[in-house]
């Protein structure tokens, strides 16, 4: 039975917000009422009700949307489907199935114990997987795999029509195939509401996986040696890092303040079998950094958490002076490197961005980036800079056109995260992490006419799943994030023939 | 001052003083530049309103809202008087699609027609203080409307002045704005997103509303949605008019594939005209109980209206269409609901292209349209129309209220 919490309810003061503390930006622009349902009758049952009420409806899995797309909804109803976290099989032999309430750690421990499988998704145990794979999620397998959106087969779907009508569908490639690839990426709260992912086929589970975090020093870091960092790390993405036998390789690269002593790697590695018997393609990319004097330890220990200002405060422990010896490289059951850590952290203020890269980076880039983070800037006191290594199995141009993410030919992804507690630190950190971003997208690396923003020969845009509202001052806005080759007017055809009166919608979802 | 027009100045002596206070930070000549209006556009022609205008009555104050398709938009703060007009001020307004005034302060509250602000998918609603003194107005606020609710085309203030109810027809969605002590709209406090279509695939593939009027008797609006062929009666619970419990109580369908886009209330609120675009048709009402309405008559047309209103102290509608290649009629009809029928009595053809709005004042009906201001005599006898004069040749205008 959907669960109705409102205004007067003792639980909406905690349930109104998502992850990101900033949201909703008052008590007057959150949700009337909240509608916990359990099952995919009871999201019908909700959504029909909402909807001829004249209501507005946003959905939440996870509530770890990055802007307030989701708990900044005014008068209107969030369908939270967190109670509807089922992972199973469709029958004997049938689809494997997915909810979108069901959290990323559960979907991994069920697919797991029940058949030896995963999903190449994200890296936080507490990310719901509604959001993260109607997006496109992607994680620390996805240069293997793909992405979690490249496995989807079918879904169902709950969309409105003309009149008003819920519609209860089940999209595949034989039944309204455009919606079915509309679902493969475009990101969530455009079309409909998804009550179950299902997938004919996923990658098997891993057996093992090799684990280890370079750290370097700032202090050792002049502006040419940070450079000669980056552009290592770059150019093993776009060079050797393209070849097949270095897809099981997967690294975070976390810029962290100067202030804080350190920024590091972390690099988990297995081979295309699912073992980490041979270490030569990890011990390759590590000797890369030799000349850098890193220290190298053990992995982390699971799940990173991309949500919380731990990020930034990652514990640095003393490793060996050379990196040359494999002995300092943790080999662990891949189900205990994936779980072994947590969830997000309590919800906090945040400010996310992202880009994707095609080429290593600029010396300008690499400059903008070391002033920003050696500078006494309070956001960058702040703030991580991820750069997370991309490609391989996704980069299979084919799927450009079956799925709805563009970018194909990207090595690497960035993502910007700014974290603070209170809400007078509002204004500088939207301010000053936007002038970061901005400043390292100007100049004459950056397609003359998209200045600010990541695209042109170098780069190919931004990730829905990592939202961006400061992007709407750019007209051309949905071209970074759906690419120019025709995605995006197909997703408008999509979204007018299945939610023609735009009852789903945000500032950033797919414009009629 | 030596940039008026000699006709402009004769009917216009303190344009340079009153038209340099639009704003402190612009010139009046780069702000009419920057509107593409040269001073000839603003001439005004002479007037012969005495058969309509008695000599010693107040001035009539109108404002109007005039955009094209690629300026901004401006309103004209214009005064009619016996022998001559005036525009007293001229201020920027983004895409003025409707306007109305306070019942009983000294505001205006105007649609913008925007599907973009601050780069979110929102429409605004301006609102200006006037000085009727002065001749002056003050832009005091713009409140963005709920995300989505893009290209307000109408609005309407509720008879106690506490609401405003914006019909959003880009994002198919009523928006109820609560007016605060000093006038000011807030952020929308109810949002009524509707879901619908038509016959028409491009047209009427999504709710539009379109035009918006309150009925003060029964506290509740008939809206018209030019999408979804119906009428919305929205009320609120408790009888309150625009209150926070306001919602849709009522759907009337109309003629599939009609496009229904305009409303006019009778004075005495028990009739009301509803004009249809793709099907070109009158529809009559009468507001017989409860607030269900009743059809009580219905001419089609041979083009589309393209504004309506009812004459304020006789039974007759006026409607405004264009024929032909750029011609516009107004023609005028009396209701009878007895014989459930419009009764076509009078037309005349209109200096202009197209009609978006009329007023009556003042035994005339004002006319805002493609090619100016437009007043039409109306006969102290019949009510019907006599002559019609431009009265000004302020290009695009949209919009128009009484203040």
């Amino acid at each position: 039975m959907t669960v109705v919490v409102n205004r007067q309810d003792p639980r909406f003061d905690t349930l109104k917000r998502g992850h990101n503390a900033r949201f909703p930006l008052s008590n007057a622009e959150a949700p009337d009422r909240i509608l916990l349902c359990s099952s995919p009758e009871e999201v019908a049952q909700a959504l029909r009700k909402v909807v001829a009420a004249g209501l507005r409806p946003t959905v939440r899995s996870g509530g770890h949307c990055y802007e307030d797309f989701v708990s900044n909804n005014p008068y209107g109803a969030m369908l939270d489907l967190s109670l509807y976290n089922i992972v199973d099989r469709d029958g004997e032999n049938g689809p494997y199935r997915v909810a979108p309430g069901a959290v990323l750690g559960d979907v991994y421990l069920e697919l797991y114990k029940r058949f030896d499988l995963t999903l190449p998704a994200g890296s936080c145990f507490m990310v719901g997987a509604g959001g993260h794979i109607s997006g496109g999620g992607y994680g620390f397998l996805s240069r293997l795999y793909g992405l979690t959106s490249d496995w989807i087969s079918a879904v169902d779907i709950l969309t409105v029509d003309g009149k008003g009508h819920v519609i209860e569908r089940r999209v595949d490639k034989d039944h309204d195939p455009d919606l079915l690839r509309a679902c493969r990426g475009a990101g969530g709260g455009n079309f409909g509401i998804i009550t179950s992912f299902r997938f004919d086929k996923l990658p098997p589970a891993p057996r093992e996986v090799a684990q280890a975090n370079l750290i370097f020093d700032w202090a050792t870091m002049t502006e040419e040696r940070f450079s000669q960092v980056l552009t290592s790390y770059g150019d093993y993405w776009e060079g050797r890092g393209k070849d097949r036998d270095t897809w099981g390789l997967f690294t975070l690269m976390d810029i962290t303040p100067a202030k804080r002593g350190h920024f590091g790697i972390y690099i988990q590695y297995c081979q295309p079998d699912g073992t980490a018997k041979d270490l030569s393609v990890l011990q390759e990319f590590l000797n890369l950094f030799a000349s850098f004097n890193p220290m190298l330890f053990q992995g982390h220990g699971g799940l990173v958490s991309r949500h919380g200002p731990s990020v930034a405060g990652r514990a640095v422990k003393k490793g060996p002076e050379s990196i040359e010896g494999v002995g300092d490289i943790a080999v662990r059951p891949w189900l205990d490197a994936t779980i072994g850590g947590g969830g997000s952290g309590s919800p906090t203020r945040g400010k996310y961005k992202s880009a994707y890269m095609k080429r290593s980076f600029t010396p300008a880039e690499a400059s903008t980036i070391y002033r920003f983070y050696n500078s006494d800037q309070i956001t960058a006191q702040n703030s991580v800079l991820s750069v997370d290594s991309y490609g391989g199995a996704i980069n299979r141009p084919e799927l450009a056109n079956q799925t709805a993410i563009a970018q194909r030919s990207s090595i690497m992804k960035l993502q910007w995260q700014c974290y603070w507690r209170e809400a007078s630190g509002d204004q500088i950190h939207l301010e000053q992490l936007d002038k970061f971003y901005t400043d390292l997208y100007t100049g004459s690396h950056v397609d003359p006419h998209h200045q600010g923003t990541p695209w042109g020969e170098r780069y190919e845009g931004c990730y829905m799943n990592y939202p961006d509202s400061d992007m709407l001052r750019y007209a051309y806005w949905p071209e970074l994030y759906y690419g120019r080759d025709g995605l995006y007017p197909f997703l408008q055809q999509v979204k007018q023939k299945y939610d023609p009166n735009n009852v789903f919608h945000s500032s950033m979802s797919v414009q009629e | 001052m030596s940039d008026l027009t000699a006709n402009e100045a004769a009917f216009h002596p303190n344009a340079e003083a009153s038209c340099g206070r639009i704003d402190s930070r612009v010139n009046r000549r780069a702000f009419l530049a920057g509107m593409g209006l040269g001073g000839a556009a603003l001439a005004l022609l002479p007037l012969h309103l005495g058969s309509v205008f008695e000599h010693g009555a107040e001035d009539l104050l109108l404002c109007v809202g005039s955009f094209g398709t690629a300026d901004a938009g401006t309103l004209h703060l214009m005064q009619i008087q016996l022998d001559k007009t005036r525009v007293l001020y001229m201020h920027p307004s983004e895409r003025p699609a409707a306007i109305v005034r306070h019942p009983f302060r000294s505001l205006l509250y105007v649609a913008n027609d925007v599907g973009l602000y601050r780069h979110q998918p929102r429409g605004t609603v301006e609102t200006f203080a006037f000085d009727q003194e002065a001749g002056t107005l003050e832009l005091v606020g713009r409140q963005p409307l709920s995300l989505s609710a893009t290209r307000p085309q109408a609005l309407a203030i509720s008879p106690d002045g506490r609401s405003l109810i914006v019909a959003a027809f880009g994002g198919g969605a009523y928006n109820v704005l609560t007016i605060d002590e000093s006038g000011l709209p807030s952020a929308p406090s109810v949002i009524l997103k509707q879901v619908g279509h038509g016959e028409h695939p491009t047209e009427q593939a999504s709710a539009h509303p379109l035009d918006v009027l309150f009925h003060s008797l029964t506290g509740s609006a008939i809206a018209a949605d030019y999408g979804a062929d119906r009428l919305d009666i929205l009320a609120s619970d408790g009888g309150e008019v625009g209150n926070a419990n306001m919602k849709v109580a009522a759907r009337i369908p109309c003629e599939a594939g009609s496009g229904p886009s305009k409303v006019a209330m009778h004075p005495d609120r028990e009739l009301f005209v509803v004009a249809q675009t793709l099907r070109p048709a009158l529809t009559a009402f009468r507001l017989a109980s409860g607030i269900k309405p009743v059809q009580v008559g219905h001419a089609s047309l041979n083009a589309a209206p393209t504004a309506i209103c009812f004459s304020s102290d006789k039974n007759i509608v006026f409607e405004a269409r264009t024929r032909g290649v750029g011609q516009a009629w107004l023609t005028a009809w009396t209701v009878d609901p007895q014989k459930a029928n419009l009764q076509r009595i009078s037309e005349i053809a209109l200096p202009a292209g197209e009609v978006a709005s009329i007023h009556p004042a003042r035994s005339t009906l004002w006319l805002a349209s493609d090619r100016g201001m437009i007043a039409v005599g109306l006969s102290s006898d019949t009510g019907l129309p006599s002559k019609a004069y431009r009265v000004a040749s302020i290009p695009n205008l949209r919009s128009m209220a009484v203040v």
